[in-house]
C-alpha cells in the first residue's frame, strides 16, 4: 500500500469513526428509553398509590364527611339507577378507549424507538466494519504500527464501546447505589431545610403537627421515594438485561444479541454474518 | 376485498415508510418543527425599565421582593409573536430585547406579587410600531409613588410596638396603634343578613371599608342565632394590608424570621396545622402560638407555594 493510500485510509477511518459515534449513542439511547417505557406500569402504580393516599387522608381527617359523601353516592345510585348505568357505561367506554389509546401510544413510541435503533445500529455496525477492515489493512503483517496511532478516533470509538459495555454490566449495582444516595440525600435535604429554617430536627418538627397530618406527610414521602427507587431499580434491572444482550465480538464490535425472552432485538437474526463473524473470517469470505 | 402483497414488496413499503419517518424525525430535530427567522438582520432593540422606584422598596421583606416583578409584554397585532420581559431586583428592573421583528405590537403590563409588594406601575405606551434599524425604549413608571412610600412606611413598626408583647392585643394599622379587641370601633363590619349560626359555628365577617381585615365571630350559645348576635372572638388580617404586629411581624415575614428556634421572633410554635411541607404547592401550613396567661392564640398562615406569612389570625381567650 502506498503512503498516499495510507494517509487516505487514516483520514477515512477517523472520519467514519467520528460518524459512528452519534449512531452508537442514538442506538443505545433508543434501547435504554425503550426499556424504560416497559416500566410505564410502575409510574402508574406510584400515581395510583398517591391518589389512594389522598382518599385515605380525606377519610381519616373527616370520616363523617367522607361517609356522608359515600352515602349520598349510594342513595343517588339507588334512585338514579338508569343514569348511573349510563354514566358507568360511558366511563367504561371512555376508560377502555383511554387504555387502548395509551397502549397504542406506547406501542407506537416503542415502534419508532425500535426503528431508530435498527437504523442507527445498522449504520454503526457498517461503519465499524469498514473502519476495522481498513485499519487491519493499514497495519498489514509486516508494517509499522505507527499508522495505527494516527487513527485516534477509531481507538476512541473502541474505548467508548468498551466503557459503555462495562458501565452497562455494572448498571444494577449502580442503580442500587443511586437509590441509596437519592434516599440519603432526600433525608439530608429535608433535615437541613427544617434545621436551617426552624432550628429544630425533623422529628421535633413533625411532632408539632396532628398525628394524621404528620403520618400522611411521612407516607407521601415514603410512597414518592419508594416509587422513585422502584423505578430506578427496575430500570437498572432492565438495562442490566440489555447489558446481558450486549457483548463484544471477536473484532471488538459491541454486539446486540437476540432477546432471550421474546426475541425483540432481531439484528443478529437478520444479519448474523455481520454481527457474529470476525473480521478475519469476513475477509476470508 | 383483501390485498395480498409479496413479502419483499411489503418489506420495501415498510422500509420506505420507516425511512421517511426517520428522515422527517432527524430533520425536525436538526431544523426544528417551525421555521426560524434570523431577526438580528433587522437591527432592532428595545429597552424596558422601571423608572422612579422609591428607595423605600428595599424596606420590604426579602421574601416578598424575591417574588416581585414588573412584566411587560409586546404582542404582535398580526401574528402570535410575543416578546415578554420581567423586570425585578435581580436585573435591576431593566432588561433589553434585541432583534425584534418589525411590525405593530400591543403593549401589556402587570406586577407579580403586587398583593404583598404593594407595587403598582403604569406604562404610557399602548401600541408600538417596530421598524428596522431602530432602538426603542419602553419605560414603566410608579403609578403613585407617594402612596407606595406611605404604605411602606406604615409597615415600619413604632417603638411602642417593637417593645410590646405579641399577646398584648396591640397592632399597628395604617401607622396607628390600635387595640384588636376594640377593632370594631375603628372599622366597619357588617354581618351578613339572614345568616344563622349553629351552636359553636364560627364565621368571618370582612370589613366593609378595610380590605383584608375580618373579624371572627362564634355562636357560643346552645341555639341557632343570627350572625350579628354571635360573640366576637378574633381578628384576621390577610391580603395587602399594612398591619404590623409586635416585634415587627407583618404579612410577608419569612418562616425563618418568625419561627426559628433560637433566632426567630416567635421561636418554635406551640403546634402546627395543615401540611408539614411549607413553600411547595401542597397545602397551607399554620403555625400556632398560645399564651398560657391570657388564653389568646395567634396563628400565622403560610399558604401553599409561599414561604412567608400570608395571613395572621388573632383569637381571644381560646385557652388551649
Amino acid at each position: 500500500m502506498s503512503a498516499l493510500m495510507k494517509v487516505f485510509n487514516v483520514i477515512k477511518i477517523n472520519l467514519l469513526s467520528l460518524l459512528a459515534f452519534p449512531l452508537l449513542l442514538i442506538s443505545l439511547i433508543a434501547q435504554l428509553i425503550m426499556k424504560a417505557f416497559e416500566k410505564a406500569l410502575v409510574f402508574l402504580g406510584v400515581g395510583a398509590a398517591v391518589i389512594g393516599l389522598v382518599i385515605l387522608k380525606a377519610i381519616c381527617k373527616n370520616p363523617s364527611g367522607f361517609l356522608e359523601g359515600v352515602t349520598l353516592i349510594i342513595v343517588l345510585l339507588c334512585f338514579l339507577g338508569i343514569i348511573s348505568v349510563i354514566v358507568l357505561t360511558v366511563v367504561y367506554v371512555f376508560g377502555s378507549l383511554a387504555s387502548a389509546l395509551s397502549l397504542l401510544l406506547i406501542t407506537a413510541i416503542k415502534f419508532v424507538l425500535d426503528f431508530i435503533f435498527e437504523i442507527s445500529y445498522r449504520g454503526y455496525s457498517a461503519l465499524y466494519e469498514i473502519c476495522e477492515t481498513d485499519h487491519d489493512a493499514l497495519l498489514g503483517k509486516s508494517q509499522s504500527r505507527y499508522w495505527s496511532f494516527a487513527c485516534v478516533f477509531w481507538h476512541v470509538l473502541r474505548l467508548v464501546n468498551f466503557v459503555i459495555s462495562k458501565i452497562l454490566s455494572f448498571i444494577l449495582p449502580l442503580s442500587v447505589i443511586a437509590s441509596i444516595c437519592l434516599f440519603g440525600y432526600s433525608v439530608f435535604f429535608i433535615h437541613s431545610t427544617i434545621n436551617e429554617n426552624l432550628g429544630i430536627g425533623v422529628f421535633t418538627y413533625l411532632s408539632l403537627f396532628p398525628a394524621v397530618d404528620a403520618a400522611f406527610a411521612v407516607l407521601y414521602y415514603l410512597v414518592l421515594m419508594v416509587g422513585i427507587i422502584i423505578v430506578i431499580l427496575t430500570l437498572g434491572y432492565e438495562w442490566k438485561e440489555l447489558a446481558d444482550s450486549l457483548e463484544f465480538g471477536d473484532s471488538g464490535l459491541l454486539l446486540v444479541l437476540p432477546d432471550k425472552t421474546n426475541g425483540q432485538i432481531q439484528l443478529s437474526e437478520t444479519k448474523p454474518e455481520l454481527l457474529t463473524g470476525s473480521s478475519e473470517e469476513r475477509k476470508a469470505d | 376485498m383483501q390485498i395480498y402483497l409479496y413479502d419483499g414488496r411489503e418489506l420495501a413499503i415498510k422500509r420506505f415508510v420507516l425511512s421517511m419517518t426517520f428522515i422527517m424525525l432527524v430533520a425536525a430535530v436538526v431544523a426544528g418543527c417551525s421555521k426560524s427567522i434570523d431577526a438580528s438582520v433587522y437591527n432592532t432593540d428595545c429597552e424596558f425599565y422601571l423608572e422612579g422606584l422609591p428607595e423605600e422598596y428595599n424596606l420590604l421583606p426579602d421574601e416578598i421582593k424575591k417574588e416581585t416583578g414588573v412584566w411587560i409584554r409586546l404582542g404582535s397585532v398580526t401574528s402570535d409573536r410575543v416578546y415578554e420581559v420581567l423586570l425585578n431586583e435581580e436585573n435591576g428592573f431593566r432588561q433589553s430585547v434585541e432583534g425584534l421583528i418589525p411590525g405593530k405590537y400591543e403593549v401589556n403590563y402587570g406586577v407579580t406579587n403586587s398583593r404583598y409588594s404593594r407595587l403598582r406601575v403604569k406604562v404610557d405606551i399602548n401600541n408600538i410600531i417596530i421598524e428596522k434599524n431602530n432602538h426603542y425604549e419602553i419605560p414603566a413608571y410608579m403609578a403613585d409613588p407617594s402612596e407606595f412610600v406611605r404604605e411602606i412606611m406604615n409597615l415600619q413598626p413604632q417603638d411602642e410596638l417593637l417593645n410590646a408583647d405579641i399577646f398584648s392585643r396591640k397592632v399597628q394599622y395604617n401607622g396607628r396603634i390600635i387595640d384588636l379587641y376594640n377593632i370594631r370601633d375603628e372599622m366597619k363590619f357588617v354581618a351578613p343578613k339572614d345568616k344563622r349560626l349553629a351552636p359553636k359555628e364560627t364565621i368571618e365577617i370582612p370589613s366593609s371599608d378595610h380590605e383584608g381585615v375580618s373579624i371572627i365571630v362564634q355562636n357560643q350559645t346552645q341555639k341557632y342565632i343570627e350572625a350579628s348576635e354571635a360573640t366576637f372572638t378574633g381578628v384576621r388580617f390577610s391580603r395587602n394590608n399594612n398591619v404590623v404586629f409586635p416585634k415587627a411581624i407583618t404579612l410577608g415575614t419569612s418562616l425563618r424570621d418568625l419561627a426559628h428556634a433560637s433566632e426567630g421572633i416567635m421561636g418554635t410554635p406551640d403546634y402546627c396545622l395543615g401540611s408539614p411541607v411549607v413553600y411547595y404547592n401542597i397545602d397551607a401550613t399554620i403555625l400556632v402560638y398560645v399564651d398560657k396567661n391570657s388564653g389568646d392564640r395567634i396563628s400565622f398562615h403560610y399558604e401553599s407555594g409561599k414561604s412567608y406569612v400570608s395571613s395572621i389570625t388573632y383569637e381571644f381567650e381560646k385557652y388551649e
